[in-house]
């Protein structure tokens, strides 16, 4: 099994935490109470190793965080040796992309890990499912903006659940493969242009399992 | 999830109804409750009676109590400006509050009050809640455009709101509502209510130091001196509330921790012991944190993760363990306990001046001084308001700051002659010496007194013991 870690990053009340109980717990609460500080979640997926097949756990440790401008001072302790953030904003409140795209700015400029995957996701497409004119950002928009700065993007629900899986499954899927090119590269020490941050980023295999917090 | 401390037996409810134990708290729950109405008859009831009923076992026992001790308590600590006093906000005006462009801050806050009471299941009841909790924030705001409104201010507001819940005159509270809760804000609640949380972190940070005083182990095998403890911050900020969220009240006389929370806070004009409380939360799990500790090291990179992690573990198993009744139990012992500590003048408290900014409510406002003068720290609206400027100001300082700058920062802090002389100077001295500075000093406060007998009778039997603990706690 491998070890994750993995941080929601957005605007207030774009639906942060939505996401991440949709994804462990699979519940839904319209009206979820706002996070304060930061919470911890973690989860578990499989995927299959494109050359063997063979099925692979891989354990997300989830980091989600409080969404006011005031809480921005604390993110870079739960960003710190991050593998992969979820960047979300919301599709029917135009500011939250401007948010969002905030984040993305200050991932690249201190994590400084070229690795670290970031997948950007709209939320709430359910709404605009009801009423059209609900929408504010395009996808058009949001893809473009995502291809532009190399993110991964998808639009999902939280409510339906639409895509919230396939999001998740596609993190781990490219962090998988991240770490298979790592280890081709450096098997036994880093020794490549990137050799010591790539080390520092490499995930940790599990030893204890059924032991560990808050599974 | 092996947890240990509930190996013991758990009655069921109908058991426990039928209980001696049960039995004996009702009565003396219900003595307590005729005791506090009684005072409350008064016209002018002590402050200093209400305050030690608001301390000891069960706070003020229901939520009628509790509006009417709050209010005294709450007019007691704060003298409200010349310009406001007879200022009430019209019904008019409380359409206004609930207009965007009142303050900066508005978006956020009907953010987080519609999400807010989800857990109160008729719609109609949450919906009025929601409003009332809406219209008392940004009351409080409207009066003071200087406080920044946080995540977590809507759950410390909402505790007022349904201390004053009461499903026939909801709305003719929020007046009073907004009264209390703007002084509660101005005293106790200023290092939080900055643009930044800055202040609130120093305060978090206190924590480790006051578990150094007694167990320095476990400081040091989480390292929490060496990162910034947020994993407390959210139990801070809203001084529990949002982790106990506080429920309508049934007919029977129900226990609320949170209620009884916010009455020792404000009983004792303390913003220390909840970071007293948590201190002793850390140190009565500590063989638990130190089995997590073990079996977690190999699953985080970075010990912040780790530690936070499980400590937000222990928490969440503290407030779901047992059935209903037992919930929080482990909880409700602490706060007997710093209700002890707190009468016995035993608290333990580690020297501020250089943790946080000299303008922060633990270091004036909500010092904890009130039981131990015995004098009623009442402050004046103008200077709460002066304080509050020079804090965010100082504030904007801080804020670009980090480390070592931080600790000169409030090394370089100057204080009032008097605190100084009291808690640098003299400290220093041999205790003889400072014995008989103490001894002259009474015995010319005595020649005064004399004169008057009434006085005197309260001297004999409050100051001198208050001296004789306080010299032997913190001078000898």
């Amino acid at each position: 099994m491998l070890q994750f870690k993995l941080v929601l990053l957005g605007d207030s009340s774009v639906g942060k935490s939505s996401i991440v109980h949709r994804f462990v717990k699979d519940t839904f609460d319209e009206l979820r109470e706002s996070t304060i500080g930061a919470a911890f979640l973690s989860q578990s997926i499989k995927i299959k190793d494109p050359n063997s097949e063979e099925d692979v756990v891989i354990k997300f440790e989830i980091w989600d965080t409080a969404g006011q401008e005031r809480y921005k001072s604390l993110a870079p302790m739960y960003y710190r040796n991050a593998n992969a953030a979820l960047v979300v904003y919301d599709v029917t409140e135009a500011d939250s992309l401007v948010k969002a795209q905030a984040w993305v700015n200050e991932l690249k400029q201190k994590v400084g890990d070229e690795n670290l995957v970031i997948h950007l996701v709209g939320n709430k497409v359910d709404l605009v499912e009801e009423e059209p004119s609900k929408r504010v950002i395009t996808v058009e928009e949001a893809t473009k903006y995502a291809a532009d700065e190399n993110l991964l993007f998808k639009e999902v629900s939280a409510k339906t659940g639409l895509n919230i899986k396939e999001v998740f499954q596609t993190i781990g899927e490219k962090l998988y493969e991240i770490k298979q090119v790592e280890l081709a590269k450096n098997p036994g020490n880093g020794n490549g242009i990137n050799g010591d941050q790539v080390n520092i980023n490499l995930p940790r295999p599990s030893t204890n399992d059924s032991t560990s917090c808050c599974s | 999830m092996g947890t240990t401390w509930l190996d013991t037996e758990i009655p069921s409810l109908s058991q426990y109804r039928d209980s001696i134990e049960y039995n004996t708290t009702n009565v003396a729950r219900n003595l307590k409750y005729r005791i506090i109405k009684q005072k409350l008859l008064d016209p002018h009831p002590t402050w200093l009676t209400v305050s030690l009923l608001g301390i000891t076992e069960y706070g003020f026992v229901n939520n009628e109590l509790r509006r009417q001790c709050w209010s005294v308590l709450l007019n007691n600590q704060f003298t409200r400006g010349k310009k406001t006093k007879n200022k009430k906000i019209d019904i008019k005006d409380k359409i206004c509050l609930l207009q965007p462009e009142v303050h900066n801050d508005y978006n956020q806050v009907q953010l987080d009050t519609n999400r807010s009471f989800g857990y109160i299941k008729d719609p109609n009841v949450k919906a009025r809640l929601k409003e009332t909790l809406q219209t008392v924030i940004m009351g409080v705001l409207t009066k003071n455009p200087g406080l920044s409104y946080y995540q977590g201010y809507h759950d410390i507001a909402s505790v007022f709101v349904m201390v004053f819940y009461d499903e026939k005159a909801i709305n003719q509270n929020t007046d009073e509502m907004i009264s209390l809760l703007h002084i509660f804000t101005l005293l106790y609640l200023r290092d939080f209510m900055m643009d930044s949380l800055d202040f609130a972190i120093d305060q978090i940070k206190v924590i480790p130091q006051i578990i150094s005083k007694s167990d320095k182990r476990l400081v040091n095998k989480l390292k929490l001196d060496k990162q910034d403890p947020l994993f407390a911050i959210s139990s801070i900020l809203t001084l529990y509330s949002h982790h106990f969220k506080p429920q309508l009240e049934t007919a029977e006389l129900e226990f609320d921790l949170i209620y009884e929370i916010f009455d020792l806070i404000i009983a004792t004009q303390s913003m220390m012991l909840p970071l007293v409380m948590y201190s002793k939360f850390l140190l009565l799990n500590k063989e638990l944190l130190y089995k997590e500790y073990e079996l977690n090291l190999v699953n985080f990179e970075n010990l912040n993760d780790l530690v936070h992690v499980i400590v937000q573990k222990i928490i969440m198993t503290s407030l779901t363990m047992g059935d209903d009744l037992n919930v929080c139990r482990q909880w409700y012992s602490i706060l007997n306990e710093v209700r002890l500590d707190f009468m016995k003048n035993k608290v333990k408290v580690p020297s501020l001046k250089r943790s946080v900014n000299k303008y922060s409510p633990l270091l004036t406002t909500t010092a904890n001084v009130n039981l131990n003068t015995l004098e009623l720290t009442t402050y004046k609206e103008e200077d709460l308001q002066k304080l509050l400027k020079k804090a965010i100001s100082l504030n904007v300082v801080r804020k670009n700051m980090n480390g070592p700058d931080i600790n000169k920062l409030y090394r370089q802090q100057n204080y009032p002659f008097l605190i100084q002389m009291m808690e640098n100077k003299y400290r220093k001295m041999p205790p003889l010496v400072k014995m008989s500075i103490i001894i002259g000093i009474m015995a010319m406060i005595i020649r005064v007194m004399d004169k008057e007998n009434r006085l005197f009778y309260r001297f004999e039997t409050v100051i001198i013991p208050y001296f004789l603990s306080t010299l032997k706690s913190k001078w000898l």
